[in-house]
C-alpha cells in the first residue's frame, strides 16, 4: 500500500510530508518533499477516484494531485451500504420487517471502522461483511469465513453494546457476549477478528 | 364453521416464506439462510409465522403469497420473490431443553379465517405461530444452520444475481 492509500483511508485531516514521487502529482512531479492539507471534506470523491488538494513546499501554492483510484476502499464501501440501509423503509423485505432504526446502523458504522483499524494493526486485513438488517430493526453484521464464523448485532443503541456471537461451525463449541461500543476491546474478541481476518 | 384450533404434533413440519435478500451464499457457493431471517417481527406481535405441514405444502404455501396484499397497499406479492425452508416442530420446541440459556419457544396453531374472506388477507388454516424471545445470537445461528431447502433459491451466487436483475425488470 502506498502512502497515499493510507492517507485517504484514514480518512482524516492529514498533514506531513510524502514524497512526491510516492504517486503522481501533477505539477509536483519531481521528487521533493510536498504538504498535504485540509480535511477530507477538501477532497474530491467520485465513484472512488479521488482529488486531493496539496501545497507544495517548492511551489508554496494549491495543486491536485492527479486523481489516484481507490480500489475497494473499506471505509467507502461500508459508507455506501450503511447510507443504502438508511433508505430502507418498514416492509422492505414483503413480510412486515421494520425499517432498520438508524442509531444501530450508525453504532455498526463506528464499531467497524474502530475494528477495521485494529485489524490492519496486526497487519491483516478485515473483509467486508455481510451488512444484514433483521426484521425487528436490529442489524446483523455476518463474516462467514471458511474456518470460522463471527456475527455482531447492533440491537440497543441506548445501551452502547455491541452483541457478538463467534464458532468455527460447531454451536456447541461457540462463545457469545457483549462489548461497549467505545470500550476496550477485549483479548478473546482481537483473537475472534484475528481468525477472521485475512 | 370455523376452522378449530388444534395441537401440532412435534413430528410434523413448518413451512416458513423468506423473502430472497434473506439468502446468502457461503464459501463453497451454497445457499443458506440469513441469520437475520429468524428475528421475531414487532409488526405482527413479536412472533414468527409459518405454515404447519398438516394443512400446507412448501409450493401451497408459496403459492398462498400471491394472494397477499403487501402491507399497507393493495397490490400482490410477487410469490417468485420468495423461497421456502422446513423446520421440525420439536426443533423448536426443544431448543429450551438442549441449551439451557435459550427462552422456550412454543409453536401453536393459528389459523386465520374470515366470510367472507377479504381480497388480499386470504383464509390459511395451516397458519401456525411461533412464540417466544429470538433475539439469542447463537439460537438464530443454530436455526439457520438447521434450515432445510423446500423451495429452492438459485443454486449459485451467479445464479441468484441473474434471479434478482430479472425480479427488478
Amino acid at each position: 500500500m502506498t502512502v497515499l492509500q493510507q492517507i485517504v483511508k484514514s480518512s482524516k485531516e492529514y498533514r506531513g510530508s510524502v514524497r512526491a514521487n510516492s504517486f503522481k502529482a501533477g505539477e509536483a512531479a519531481e521528487p521533493y518533499s510536498i504538504i498535504v492539507g485540509g480535511s477530507t471534506k477538501d477532497w474530491v470523491n467520485r465513484n472512488h477516484v479521488v482529488e486531493i488538494p496539496v501545497v507544495s513546499r517548492t511551489l508554496g501554492h494549491s495543486v491536485f494531485v492527479s486523481t489516484y483510484v481507490i480500489s475497494s476502499d473499506f471505509e467507502l464501501q461500508l459508507t455506501e451500504s450503511i447510507d443504502g440501509l438508511k433508505r430502507l423503509k418498514n416492509d422492505w423485505d414483503g413480510d412486515d420487517a421494520l425499517a432498520p432504526i438508524v442509531s444501530n446502523l450508525d453504532d455498526a458504522k463506528q464499531f467497524l471502522l474502530r475494528i477495521h483499524a485494529e485489524v490492519k494493526r496486526m497487519g491483516l486485513n478485515l473483509p467486508m461483511p455481510e451488512l444484514n438488517p433483521c426484521n425487528d430493526g436490529s442489524l446483523d453484521v455476518v463474516w462467514r469465513q471458511p474456518e470460522n464464523f463471527l456475527l455482531l448485532n447492533f440491537r440497543e443503541p441506548e445501551q452502547g453494546l455491541v452483541h457478538y456471537y463467534f464458532d468455527n461451525y460447531d454451536t456447541k463449541l461457540a462463545r457469545q457476549s457483549a462489548l461497549e461500543l467505545l470500550g476496550v476491546i477485549p483479548r478473546d474478541f482481537k483473537f475472534y477478528l484475528q481468525a477472521i481476518a485475512e | 364453521m370455523s376452522w378449530p384450533i388444534e395441537d401440532i404434533s412435534d413430528s410434523d413440519s413448518l413451512y416458513f416464506f423468506v423473502h430472497h435478500s434473506k439468502v446468502e451464499y457461503d464459501h463453497e457457493d451454497n445457499a443458506v439462510l440469513k441469520e437475520a431471517a429468524l428475528t421475531d417481527t414487532p409488526l405482527n406481535g413479536g412472533n414468527k409465522s409459518c405454515d404447519w405441514s398438516r394443512y400446507a405444502s412448501a409450493e401451497q404455501t408459496r403459492v398462498l403469497l400471491g394472494r397477499q396484499y403487501k402491507t399497507g397497499k393493495t397490490e400482490f406479492k410477487n410469490p417468485a420473490e420468495f423461497f421456502v425452508f422446513s423446520h421440525g416442530v420439536e426443533q423448536w420446541r426443544s431448543l429450551h431443553l438442549r441449551f439451557r440459556e435459550f427462552p422456550e419457544q412454543r409453536v401453536e396453531h393459528n389459523p386465520i379465517e374470515e366470510n367472507p374472506e377479504p381480497i388480499g388477507f386470504p383464509n390459511n388454516r395451516a397458519h401456525a405461530i411461533i412464540i417466544g424471545d429470538k433475539s439469542d445470537m447463537r439460537l438464530r445461528v443454530a436455526m439457520a444452520r438447521s434450515a432445510q431447502w423446500e423451495v429452492k433459491p438459485p443454486a449459485t451466487k451467479a445464479e441468484m444475481k441473474a434471479y434478482r436483475r430479472e425480479l427488478e425488470e
